[in-house]
């Protein structure tokens, strides 16, 4: 078994002339709490996708818990989790139903499906509403939902596509302890984007940072927030060095809404 | 002004990328198709109106603006086709007023197919009064058709959003379905018990002049032209006609008037639509769970695991999708009615019956994916075998039918005692060979254009209109050469030999659609996998856009 979690090797996915993601290899040590961040159509969701098996790459290759993504499909999404960007639920069956589904689909017995089911909605303090379609739900409800079925059989992967978007500070606390516990404890490995740098630093032991569909900097984060003087930088300076975001100018050429018209 | 240049710019940006150049060139040579399917109404109704105002005059416009109107209006409303584009609650963002998108969606509601074919009987209508009465009441019965066209799609666009409004919630719209099919079921049977006594009575005095056609003429005027929707119409062309300014006049107010009417309701209501969330899901409601003790794919022991579960999941949505519960029902009935209809040919009977049947298997092929939303992402994130996946989707499909022959037949039995004939075997075969067929051809269209289930008014279907047509033309293609081959074939043989080549045909045919239909769950499931992006894209995103 290979000491990384996920591994990909000049994994490119490209729309059209559009290169999406450019011959990214990335090492995600296994048990790592790995924070994958890049501006606004650098390639995140597109890679996550791909490690996930929404998308086919255009050529490279990826591996999950040693297994090739592509040959290997159905084990390596028994052996992951996935809270995608945007939603995943089938809206008209109940909060209770859905995660059973999941479960049983993961190949829990019904059983342990439904303890589980039951474990998980009150963890996550949707109990009251386990017997309701989803269809009713708010999106911090749903958020809380997929992440229970993301957890539901037990995974040694974990996707999380911005997990704490639209999510209020007491469930996002909830969510973070949980998953911190995760991989202390059990040796998850979690692999996520969020564009909250705060929450990857408090979070994350591993970062990899993408730009222009490049990966331009990995490592674990205490190794890349290190300068070569001997001093440390922050997330976020790092991340605006790395990925070359010009000088903060906020406001240039806005005089009219700066200043006001006249002005 | 500027806004409503601005809207038609946006309406026309959105018309033309709505499409690829390939399905663009699709929908037109299908409607084209369906133009010429449809030619008996629209050449018919140009050629009534035109010989009917030529020869009788003006009492006939009601009657030709009338049908016109109602015709078009009940079309719209049952099919939801004439359902707006735009996406009022993005656009209420932007200082726009809703009257200003109202009558956007009136005029843009003029180019879809039912108004393009009234607009024969209305040029019939202006080309009768040329003839009639010369150039100046054909330009009154032109204004006039003008303004059928303004006064019938502002009254539609109202009522469609006053149906969006009423069937917002979930359990309204399933009423309001399950009420209109026995209402339309109803007027079958009363067609049948009434109306065919009724003409039994008229017709004879009709032909033998007891009652004129003029004076039928007039009495169908006087009918509409009491209803002011096409009475205000009908003024300006009947005064232009005789000659009475003071008619067309009276006809022009009452049309501005009418119009003035129906636009500021009409944005009143698409105003409060969006502004009271309008929300298909409605899942306040508790849904009961009985099977919370067992497994999720309860009852399918029979399965193996995998499929089973999915099966579970496919029955679950479809008895918690009115619309998909409703098609349970729906079909059966309407198919009693043609059963019951044809006595005098039972077994031509039964084929329909059977064949619309069939047809809704087919219409709900097409929304393999449409009714699974953002959950379709679910199928490609978990371990799930895409040839399951289909399979179970299939399954559901046919054990709908199954439940739909055993109502339908079953009914018929306890109510008629009609006997099965070797024929009707023959021709059941026949039509589970076509089914197969669709199966396997629909679910490679649904993988391969997939789209989101269309839900306006009492209609749900798929939102790829071309896929849509094309199925329907696909499905009665196949069924008509099917049943034009068993009937070649038993004119062909010998007497003796008619019900045994019958049967070889139909079994043959069931053997062939069973092993097309089987051979192409392997072809689909590497179809759905190649394409989970495209479908991630159609149905997810655009649900999400949407909610």
């Amino acid at each position: 078994m290979s000491e990384f979690a996920i591994q990909t090797h000049e994994l490119t996915r490209t729309f059209g002339a559009q290169v999406a993601v450019d011959h990214i290899s990335l090492r995600v040590p296994e048990g790592s709490f790995y924070g994958f961040l890049g501006p606004n159509g650098a390639g995140k969701s597109t890679t996550i996708n791909i490690l996930t098996g929404l998308l086919a790459p255009t050529s490279g290759r990826a591996e999950v818990m040693g297994l090739d993504i592509i040959s290997h499909d159905l084990e390596v999404k028994r052996r992951m989790g996935v809270v995608p960007d945007g939603l995943h639920l089938f809206e008209r069956l109940t909060a209770d139903e859905h995660l059973r589904f999941v479960g049983e689909i993961q190949g829990l017995t019904p059983a342990v499906a439904r303890r589980r089911a039951g474990e998980l909605l009150e963890a996550m303090d949707l109990a009251g509403s386990a017997r309701k379609p989803i269809s009713g739900f708010s999106h911090g409800m749903r958020k809380k939902l997929a992440l229970s079925c993301a957890l539901i059989h037990d995974p040694r992967v974990l996707f999380l596509d911005e997990p704490f978007e639209g999510v209020d500070a007491i469930a996002t606390r909830e969510i973070r302890d949980l998953l911190h516990q995760l991989v202390a404890n059990r040796r998850v490995t979690v692999f996520l984007t969020s564009h909250v740098l705060e929450v990857v630093e408090r979070l994350c032991t591993h970062v990899g940072i993408i730009a222009g569909g490049k990966l331009v900097a990995e490592g674990s984060l205490e190794t890349l927030c290190r300068t070569e003087s001997g001093g440390t930088r922050t997330l976020e300076e790092l991340f605006l060095e790395k990925v070359g975001a010009p000088r903060s100018d906020a406001g240039a050429g806005l005089d009219w809404l700066t200043h006001g018209e006249g002005a | 002004m500027n806004t409503l240049r601005l809207l038609l710019w946006l309406r026309m940006k959105l018309f033309l990328r709505a499409t690829s150049k390939a399905g663009m060139a699709g929908a037109i040579l299908l409607n084209l198709l369906l133009l010429v399917a449809f030619s008996p109404v629209w050449l018919g109704g140009a050629l009534g109106a035109w010989a009917g105002v030529k020869q009788y005059g003006a009492s006939v416009i009601p009657i030709a603006f009338g049908i016109t109107q109602f015709a078009w209006i009940g079309l719209g409303i049952l099919s939801g086709a004439l359902g707006r584009t735009f996406d009022l609650g993005k656009l209420l963002r932007y200082p726009v007023r809703p009257r200003t998108v109202f009558a956007i969606n009136v005029f843009a509601s003029l180019l879809s197919p039912v108004p393009l074919m009234a607009l024969p009987t209305l040029v019939g209508v202006v080309v009768g009064a040329f003839q009639h009465s010369g150039v100046a009441a054909a330009a009154g019965a032109a204004l006039g058709g003008l303004m059928v066209l303004l006064v019938t799609a502002t009254l539609l666009q109202v009522l469609l959003a006053l149906l969006d409004e009423v069937l917002r919630h979930e359990r309204v719209r399933f009423i309001a379905t399950a009420f209109m099919t026995l209402f339309f079921v109803g007027i079958q049977f009363l067609v049948r018990l009434s109306l065919r006594q009724m003409l039994e009575k008229v017709a004879p005095r009709l032909l033998h002049h007891e009652i004129t056609v003029p004076q039928a003429i007039d009495l169908g005027a006087r009918l509409f032209a009491g209803v002011p929707t096409v009475g205000a119409p009908a003024a300006i062309a009947q005064g232009a006609l005789t000659a009475a300014p003071a008619q067309v006049a009276l006809g022009i107010a009452g049309c501005l008037a009418l119009l003035a009417a129906g636009v500021l309701p009409g944005a009143a209501l698409m105003r409060f639509t969006v502004r009271g969330g309008s929300s298909v899901g409605g899942g306040a409601a508790t849904a009961r769970d009985r099977a919370a003790t067992g497994s999720f794919a309860v009852g399918t022991g029979l399965m193996p695991r995998g499929l089973g579960l999915l099966f579970a999941r496919e029955v679950r949505m479809t008895l918690r999708h009115p619309q998909r519960l409703m098609s349970v029902i729906m079909a059966p009935l309407v198919g009693l009615v043609f059963l019951i209809n044809a006595r005098g040919n039972s077994s031509i009977g039964a084929g329909l019956a059977l064949g619309l049947l069939a047809s809704s298997i087919g219409t709900g092929t097409l929304l393999l994916f449409g009714y699974d939303g953002t959950g379709v992402r679910s199928f490609f994130l978990l371990p799930c075998n895409p040839r399951d996946v289909l399979l179970a989707k299939h399954l559901e499909l046919l054990g709908r039918l199954l439940v739909q022959m055993v109502l339908t037949f079953g009914v018929l039995a306890l109510v008629t005692h009609r006997a099965w004939s070797v024929f009707d075997l023959c021709v059941l075969l026949l039509v589970l060979a076509v089914v197969f067929g669709m199966l396997a051809a629909g679910s490679a269209v649904a993988i391969r254009y997939p789209a989101p289930v269309r839900q306006r008014g009492l209609a749900g279907r798929s939102s790829n209109n071309w896929a849509n047509t094309g199925m329907s033309f696909g499905m009665f293609a196949a069924g008509g050469a099917m049943y034009g081959l068993l009937w070649l074939l038993r004119k062909v043989v010998p007497e003796a030999w008619r019900d045994p080549a019958g049967m070889m045909l139909g079994l043959s045919a069931l053997v062939v659609g069973l092993a097309v239909w089987w051979r192409s769950l392997d072809l689909n499931a590497r179809l759905l996998t190649e394409s989970r992006e495209r479908i991630v894209t159609a149905i997810a995103r655009v649900t999400e856009d949407s909610t």
